[in-house]
């Protein structure tokens, strides 16, 4: 296998890795800001991809501007979730997490209301196959690389450059010192779960054209969340960036020298090494970083 | 003035009554039909194919009066339950249907984790189980009540394979890549000896996990060993779609085929026909012969579409339990349909003459067999590339 396998294993993993770190950065914020571990959050990735199902096939919108649709709409959904149902769990972790727990079984139901228990599939957006020497990449996988990036670049300037993302920092900070300056807390902390449960939706939404859908599709893509979370550091964005991409180089080398059930033990095994080794994670913050 | 209240009411009373007696006299009695099938998740496809398929029987013998049964027609009830392609959900679903619901005859299901799970209670139970289950273990000389209307690869793998053999005479190194369960397990390694049989090398074979969605780590792999051939084994339709289309894109030119349950529509859906050009496919029915397409109208005009090929299958199934209760003239004695069963080979609407067959190989002779196609896929549509015999 040798030579020609290595490149084609690690733009796998990193194609993989893109996706892990959009939903670990919603995720991670949600955490950071509000405190509590959004156990929804794969069902908002779900959302996104069958929005964009809706949005292509009922509406024959295309696929760029689905997307946008499904983003904005499942941010409002998760404005209006912390609103209505987490504001009086802001900062208890365990009811919090009990909640959201609650909520992605309501979803999934709701799910199956709308769109039935059978697999969907988007209509392919993008043709054509990459070869460079002898390795093979389907020109969908390049896109969903490049729209993450992209969706990354944007999210870490919208934190670093604007006063909506410098404020949202500062509560993950201190919630109390935010207030005292004046900060509007009950405006961002909504605003901050928009924001992750948009990144989910993208997530989905991008992801969505390569693979099938189902109600429960959002079920795996959230452990690897948390997986990344743990390893990078809860509540820190440059630890998901990291622990995405490690996670999905990692699996994808293990997926193809060993075997994909190990593939899918690896993400554990790191876990259980991280909480007992260093369990703030590789970038050792408890909240987020600045 | 009270006396009189209370008259009115005692006659209301008995009015009610009396209309209710008189329209649980004239309703017709019915007979009801449990069915167990995988009705979500990745499996559902196949589910609804069996649920549809005992439905529509169930519909047309109604839409005749009902299964006559020792000079009285009986109204056939279907009772649809999911076992989510998992062993407890089955179990859990044949305890409904026969001790809530008080079944007496079973259609399905399909995976073989459900089927063996679901088999404790119906055979304990005497209840006639007309099933899909590929497991061979879910035949044999001590489940007397269990029978299987569908072909599994058992029947047909190596007289495909040998069609196969003398058609593309140079492929000869073969990729078997299946589903990590019981039902993977089994039917792997039926293509596993066929492609022996037929002089064909394995250079790969391995299962992956049910709801795997990216496939090209495990597709490097198998390219990397240079298959001439990739057998897509008992892989569902959606996995299969996904495999083919990741498969291609990584520029795989060698022939993919699928010695398995049906679904290449569904398998359309998902890759789409130009990496679906040229797939090889086993199929119970020719989707062009009217007869199919008559049927897939009932189906479309009940169920979302497209039909999968189980569907006749299933119809066939249920039409010959149907036809052993008939002509056994009773809805209560299993022991006494199941031994007409046993004994009644069936002319098939849609699958053609069906007997039964498995002495040899399962220890009961409960397993049906019939000719088949072998299909290939050019330009989007399902086409004949030959008929074989098991």
């Amino acid at each position: 296998m040798g030579d020609t396998l290595l490149p084609q294993v690690i733009i796998n993993g990193v194609t993989l890795g893109t996706n892990y770190v959009l939903m670990a950065l919603g995720f991670t914020m949600i955490f950071g800001v509000l405190r509590i571990v959004n156990f929804a959050h794969g069902e908002f990735y779900m959302l996104g991809a069958f929005f964009v199902l809706t949005a292509i096939v009922k509406f024959q919108v295309s696929y760029f501007l689905a997307v946008v649709i499904a983003v904005i709409s499942i941010g409002l959904l998760g404005f209006l979730a912390e609103e209505v149902i987490f504001r009086k769990f802001r900062d208890k972790e365990l009811e919090g997490m009990i909640v959201a727990l609650g909520l992605s079984i309501l979803m999934q139901n709701l799910g199956l209301v709308a769109w039935g228990p059978y697999d969907l599939s988007i209509p392919p957006v993008f043709s054509g196959v990459l070869k460079i020497g002898s390795m093979f990449y389907p020109v969908e996988r390049l896109m969903v690389v490049l729209l993450s990036f992209l969706l990354m670049a944007g999210f870490y300037l919208f934190l670093k450059k604007t006063k909506l993302g410098l404020a949202i920092q500062a509560i993950a900070q201190d919630t109390e010192i935010a207030r005292v300056q004046g900060m509007r807390i009950n405006r961002l902390y909504p605003l901050a779960f928009a924001i992750g449960t948009g990144l989910a939706a993208a997530a989905g939404s991008v992801i969505g054209p390569l693979f099938q859908l189902n109600l429960w599709m959002g079920i795996m893509p959230q452990v690897k969340a948390f997986i990344v979370v743990i390893l990078g550091g809860i509540g820190s964005i440059p630890g998901a960036f990291l622990g995405g991409l490690i996670l999905g180089v990692a699996e994808s080398f293990v997926s193809t020298y060993a075997s994909k059930a190990m593939a899918d033990m690896l993400g554990f095994i790191i876990v259980i090494g991280i909480l007992l080794f260093r369990p703030s994670g590789l970038f050792g913050h408890s909240h987020m970083t600045r | 003035m009270v006396k009189m209240t209370r008259f009115k009411i005692l006659g209301i009373c008995l009015f009610v009554i009396l209309v209710w007696g008189l329209g649980q006299a004239s309703a017709q009695e019915v007979m009801k039909l449990g069915v167990i099938a995988p009705l979500s998740g990745s499996g559902a496809g196949w589910g609804l194919a069996l649920r549809a398929g005992a439905e529509l029987a169930s519909d047309d013998t109604n839409a005749k009066g009902g299964l006559e049964v020792a000079g009285k027609k009986y109204k056939i009830e279907v009772i649809p339950y999911d076992d989510k392609y998992q062993g407890q959900a089955g179990a859990d679903a044949a305890n409904r249907l026969i001790f809530m619901d008080k079944v007496k005859f079973i259609i399905g299901p399909m995976g073989s984790a459900a089927g063996l799970a679901a088999q404790e209670i119906t055979e304990a139970n005497k209840v006639l189980f007309v099933g899909n289950s590929f497991t061979t273990k879910f035949l044999g000389p001590k489940k007397l009540y269990s029978f299987r209307t569908t072909m599994t690869m058992a029947e047909f793998s190596l007289p495909m394979l040998k069609f196969l053999k003398e058609k593309y005479p140079n492929a000869k190194r073969m990729a078997i890549l299946g589903p990590n369960d019981e039902t993977g397990y089994e039917v792997s390694g039926f293509n596993l000896k066929a492609h022996e049989a037929v002089g064909q090398e394995i250079v790969f074979r391995d299962y992956f996990e049910r709801g795997t969605v990216d496939f090209m780590p495990i597709l490097n792999k198998i390219f990397a060993l240079k298959p001439d051939v990739l057998n897509l084994d008992g892989s569902n339709p959606g996995d299969c779609g996904l495999i083919v289309k990741q498969a291609r894109q990584m520029g795989f030119k060698g022939l993919i085929i699928k010695a398995g349950g049906p679904g290449t529509p569904e398998m359309l859906k998902v890759a789409g026909k130009d990496f679906m050009e040229g797939f090889i496919y086993y199929s119970p029915i020719n989707p062009d012969d009217p007869k199919i397409q008559e049927i897939s109208k009932k189906y479309n005009a009940k169920f979302p579409p497209p039909m999968n090929g189980f569907t006749p299958q299933f119809y066939d199934g249920t039409l010959w339990l149907f036809e052993a209760i008939k002509k056994a003239g009773t809805l209560t004695d299993t022991e006494k349909i199941r031994k007409t069963l046993e004994g009644l080979s069936f002319n098939g609407v849609y699958t053609g003459q069906m007997s039964w067959t498995g002495k040899e190989d399962y220890g009961i002779a409960h397993q049906v067999k019939f000719p088949f196609y072998v299909m290939v896929v050019k330009d989007g549509k399902e086409v004949v590339l030959g008929r074989a015999t098991p």
